[in-house]
């Protein structure tokens, strides 16, 4: 393995690394705009110039081999110079519109000039304007704040495999484009906002939405499919104005689908369901009257499974599942979309065995059903039409709703703590990220009621679980910190 | 509205693909089939070819926008373009555009536009109809081309070649002016094709030949001086096959040499091909010709095909086993395309974006394979070295610099043209003796002795020669300029493509640099920061100066911006438009500061003021 002396520094680097790699993994902060460790590199931006000790001049490390006894420096007034200078050609063109720029707060371009230069602009003439137009249904292009890095270009070739979009024009009128009839329009297709640098592409769902120093951060993970991708909830007077991806090398590596970023509305839809009626010791009394059944949607959380199964083994009552399976497996680089729609079967199928279909014929039916976009399937309906009691736990008001005698309004998944088991068995937390709506109570809160045991949060629920249940065994919320953990047994 | 290929172009395009091992390098090739078949590049179009070559039609769409010489749909049927550039500018070529722009106001068959310098500047100012080119041309001239146009009897007058006496004997130019010097039978019957063949015929190791051309001290005749041996040698030795790449794009302005070596002599060139194909064994060659050398690509694709016919080219080169491939790849107008790199991704069916060095095209080039990319005249004066052997070549030039060299030499002399001279040759006898010096008799003001991006020599320079400063003593003596790579480069410019862009008294310095950063800020190619945002910024800062707006802290401001954009880049060009910049700053300051001071240009507005010639070491 080379060494390297970084800032004076002996490392060691793996073979084929770059300095700018070295420079990361080692700690050494280097700005960079264009370089990006899921996507090829392309040495445009000039961002990363370091001293390398066997070139004259300045060197963009994103591209520079680390050789033996090579000697970096990337701090210094000549590094410093260089940066500046890179900074000061940047924004010549740039329209410095900070105060409407939904980038503004989270941007690279701030940041490296706030880092780097004073306020004054030695550029008197006319800029360089180019277009403001929406590129797809979710991406819109602010042209004038483009830095061409080629980020957004680049993911769509090698990531999203679809290639929409372009560079347009040469020099400084240079631009991302796409072709005039060929929208970006792809499963992955808003990983290009996260991806820009600066404020030229703008999620359009998150348009003026929110200025993002006074919006709250949520790590959490994305309930809507079985990958479980690691995402920040943005929320601003309690709703969730975006969901970004985090990185996860081991779940969804930078990326996330628009599908599962889009997939909030209903937390604030008018349909939504705040009123209970009953309570859960009616549930319970109800259910130990024998001839009882449990449905349960692989939407709930490890938290609320393991609430469930005490509860049935309390009732001696089968459990039938609601799960939401559509299209295909898809992949796009580190990031699979799974056709399961639910965030927690794997779990199901660990606690519960090989799942069942709704319970037939009972007098009485529990249902318990997360999933926001399923709404009382027709096995579910036969069930629910023969039974002659009824409990319902839903998102959203519906005609199963109507029918039951005690109604429990669910929490939506980022209104409340917990826990998936992603498709690949890795257990992931879930935080509360907004509050339920006024009414709406966690669901292990009142599923311990209906069990009448001592109430425990969540953390506690799953220490409880994690003693009995072997795939969970000596995991806790620390040990699972904010990348998850992989389950006992795998 | 859908557009589809007949059957023969479908045929035609699967023969152009098959030449390329990547179908999508026949991006261009197919583009021009597109103005062929429907008379533009339009989105149907550019959806047809990238379904043919399975490409993105948004990455179609970011390849024709990067090149200015695809006719688009907004085009009439007439396209006018005037050049721009530098050398045609000092001989009124704005004021012809602008003399166009009014004749042809309103006229729905033409459409006008600026083109960047098309290489004719012996002949300038020029135009360019559709792929003609129009010579010296006049007011006059342009009055008559419109209402013929109009009339709908335009026909084009045919390219006039001509060369300026000379006292040296030319080697590559001997022949271009005789009648017929492009076809087989001329080439043949004054001995050519004899060396190529016997080099392939004897079998002989082509290291042997790699060594020759070493020993001959060859240097390439694009622009670096780079030794074309040393370059051969550089290549990997590995299984991958390897490319010889003809750089045909001579876009460099004030040069127009290979242009004349392609009309008028495309076998000389190809019997180089021939030789240095063996030498580096590389069966694959492409040459990359400039867009708007539209008829220079047909002269050399009928002589390539003649090639063929006579066994020259081909699976049996001479009838042995060789095999050489020679593809002419027509570009569509970027001079980005010019720098090797560029011109590779270009070839690859890219945006023409220069790539990241290293690896130097040698060890991964061309479709990541090795590859040699050389000038047409560098390739073209192989056969005279293999011919004439080392001595004879070394008798020319100098130690360092050896040979003849092509320059070309343009601006406000007496006799523009090209002039192959030994190198090493005083700048005084190019410029004074053999073109005449400058016309109308005023005096000398400038020269740009390699091209444009070359810095500038002022006339004291040339006459006295440049100040050197003894590194010991710091005693500083004049040292006569010799057109030779070494004594250019000591001088503080360089040799280049040997493009000699002379300027007369009545040149407005920062008029000069405005129009030379105009050129850079459009063909830059707007990949790295400090070249796309500078080329225009420094290009806006001239050009508010000439037009008065200027202030005096902002001659400065040029110059650090210049310096700011200097090694910092994928490629040179930001380093080719900031010394122009740097130089013309330095050595013609009093200027910036008249135009700041008078808020005006003082050479447009009638009272120039007679300038001394601001030579160095004066401010």
């Amino acid at each position: 393995m080379p060494k390297i002396k970084l800032n004076g520094k002996e490392v060691e680097v793996a073979p084929g690394k770059t300095v700018l790699q070295a420079c990361v993994d080692n700690g050494a902060f280097v700005p960079h705009y264009c370089w990006h460790p899921g996507l090829s590199p392309a040495g445009n931006c000039r961002m990363c110039l370091v001293k390398v000790s066997n070139s004259r001049k300045l060197e963009a490390s994103c591209m520079y081999p680390c050789s033996d006894n090579l000697e970096v420096t990337t701090e210094g007034p000549e590094v410093a110079k260089g940066r500046q200078d890179v900074l000061e050609f940047m924004l010549i063109n740039h329209p410095l519109d900070c105060p409407i720029c939904d980038k503004a707060g989270e941007c690279d371009l701030q940041d490296y000039t706030y880092a780097y230069r004073g306020g004054v602009s030695r550029f008197r003439d006319k800029k360089v304007i180019k277009h403001t137009k929406d590129l797809g249904p979710n991406v819109r292009i602010w042209g004038s704040r483009c830095i061409a890095c080629t980020r957004c270009v680049r993911f769509c070739e090698e990531v999203a495999g679809t290639g929409e979009l372009c560079l347009v024009n040469r020099g400084d009128h240079s631009v991302v484009d796409v072709f005039p009839t060929i929208p970006i329009d792809n499963p992955v297709s808003l990983n290009v906002v996260d991806l820009c640098p600066v404020g030229a592409l703008i999620d359009r769902n998150f348009l003026y939405q929110a200025r993002v120093w006074f919006a709250r951060e949520t790590e959490s993970v994305c309930a809507s499919c079985a990958r479980g991708c690691n995402v920040k909830i943005t929320a601003l007077d309690n709703r969730i104005k975006r969901m970004v991806p985090r990185v996860n090398a081991d779940v969804n590596t930078w990326w996330m689908c628009d599908e599962g970023r889009l997939n909030t509305r209903y937390l604030a839809d008018d349909r939504r369901l705040t009123a209970s009626k009953g309570s859960a010791r009616d549930l319970d009394a109800a259910a130990r009257k024998g001839n009882f059944g449990i449905v349960l949607s692989t939407y709930q959380t490890i938290e609320e499974m393991w609430l469930v199964k005490r509860l049935a083994e309390a009732w001696k009552a089968p459990v039938g599942f609601l799960t939401l399976t559509r299209g295909e497996r898809k992949k796009f680089g580190g990031l699979v979309i799974e056709p399961d729609k639910t965030p927690n079967r794997r779990f199901a199928e660990k606690l519960f065995g090989e799942l069942k279909p709704v319970p037939a014929g009972c007098k009485g039916l529990f249902v318990l059903n997360g999933i926001p976009e399923l709404e009382g399937p027709p096995e579910l309906m036969a069930a629910a039409n023969g039974a002659e009691f009824l409990a319902v736990s839903d998102l959203r008001k519906g005609p199963l709703v109507e029918k039951a005698q005690v109604v429990l309004p669910a929490c939506a998944w980022a209104e409340k703590d917990g826990t998936f088991m992603n498709v690949d068995g890795r257990v992931q937390r879930i935080r509360k990220a907004i509050e339920p709506p006024a009414a709406v109570r966690a669901e292990v809160a009142w599923l311990q009621e209906a069990l009448g045991t001592e109430p425990l949060s969540a953390e506690g629920v799953f220490l409880q679980a994690a003693k009995e249940v072997p795939a969970l065994a000596g995991l806790d919320y620390g040990k699972l910190g904010n990348q998850g953990a992989a389950s006992n047994g795998h | 509205m859908n557009r589809e290929f007949g059957a023969e172009t479908l045929v035609e395009l699967e023969r152009i693909c098959a030449r390329y091992p990547r179908r999508e390098a026949a991006l261009l090739p197919a583009m021009r089939l597109l103005e062929r078949e429907f008379g533009c590049v339009d989105e149907p179009g550019m959806i047809l070819v990238a379904k043919l070559l399975g490409v993105s039609p948004a990455h179609a769409y970011g390849v024709l926008t990067f090149y200015t010489h695809f006719r688009r749909s907004s085009d009439a049927k007439v396209l006018l373009q005037v050049c721009s550039t530098l050398p045609c500018a000092l001989k009124g070529s704005e004021s012809l555009y602008d003399h166009l722009k009014k004749i042809t106001a309103g006229e729905p068959a033409i459409t006008l536009k600026k083109v960047e310098c098309l290489a004719n500047c012996d002949r300038a100012p020029c135009l360019q109809v559709n792929e003609e080119y129009i010579d010296n041309a006049t007011p006059e001239m342009c009055d008559q081309l419109v209402a013929q146009i109009r009339a709908g009897r335009w026909t084009p007058p045919g390219q006039i070649y001509s060369v300026p006496p000379n006292t040296h004997q030319p080697v590559l130019l001997r022949h271009v002016l005789e009648a017929g010097s492009e076809t087989m039978e001329h080439y043949l019957a004054r001995g050519g094709y004899k060396t190529a063949e016997e080099i392939v015929k004897s079998g002989r190791n082509p290291d042997e030949v790699v060594e020759t051309v070493f020993k001959s001290g060859l240097r390439g005749r694009g622009g670096a001086g780079f030794p074309t041996g040393q370059k051969w040698k550089f290549l990997a030795k590995n299984d991958k096959p390897r490319y010889l790449v003809v750089n045909a794009d001579e876009s460099e302005p004030g040069t127009f040499k290979d242009k004349l070596l392609i009309d008028r002599d495309p076998h000389q060139l190809i019997e180089g091909i021939i030789i240095a194909a063996y030498a580096i064994r590389s069966k694959t060659c492409y040459i990359y010709i400039r867009g708007e050398f539209g008829i220079g690509a047909w002269i050399l694709q009928k002589a390539v095909d003649e090639a063929y016919e006579k066994g020259f080219l081909g699976r049996k080169v001479f009838g042995t086993a060789s095999e050489i491939d020679v593809t002419v790849h027509r570009g569509g107008g970027a001079y980005i395309c010019g720098e090797e790199t560029g011109l590779l991704s270009s070839l690859e069916g890219k945006r023409g974006n220069p790539k990241i060095k290293p690896p130097f095209p040698a060890v991964e080039g061309l479709f990541r394979s090795p590859t040699i990319v050389n000038n047409v005249e560098t390739i073209a004066t192989l056969p005279h070295i293999l011919k004439n052997g080392v001595e004879w070549f070394r008798k020319m030039g100098t130690e360092k610099s050896p040979g003849p060299k092509i320059f070309s030499v343009c601006g406000h002399v007496h006799r523009p043209g090209n002039y192959e001279v030994p190198l090493g040759i005083p700048i005084k006898e190019l410029i004074y003796d053999l073109a005449g010096g400058v016309r109308g008799g005023k005096k000398l003001k400038a020269v740009i002795p390699g091209g444009l991006s070359a810095p500038v020599f002022a006339a004291d320079e040339v006459d006295n020669g440049y100040v050197k400063v003894d590194a010991a003593t710091k005693a500083e003596s004049r040292v006569p300029i010799t057109m030779d790579f070494e004594s250019i480069a000591g001088a503080g410019s360089m040799l280049g493509s040997g493009g000699v862009i002379v300027m007369d008294e009545e040149t407005c310095m920062v008029d000069a640099l405005w129009n030379t950063l105009r050129f850079y800020a459009h063909e830059s190619c707007g990949q790295c920061t400090p070249c796309r945002e500078g080329t225009g910024w420094i290009a806006k800062l001239a050009g508010r100066m000439e037009r008065g707006g200027g202030r005096d802290d902002e001659i400065a401001l040029l110059d650090e911006v210049a310096a700011n954009m200097c090694g910092r880049t994928i490629c040179v060009l930001a380093d080719a438009a900031a010394m122009p910049a740097r130089s013309f700053v330095k050595k013609f300051r009093a200027e910036f500061e008249a135009h700041a001071r008078a808020k005006k240009c003082p050479y447009k507005h009638g009272h120039a003021p007679k300038p001394e010639p601001a030579g160095v070491g004066s401010h």
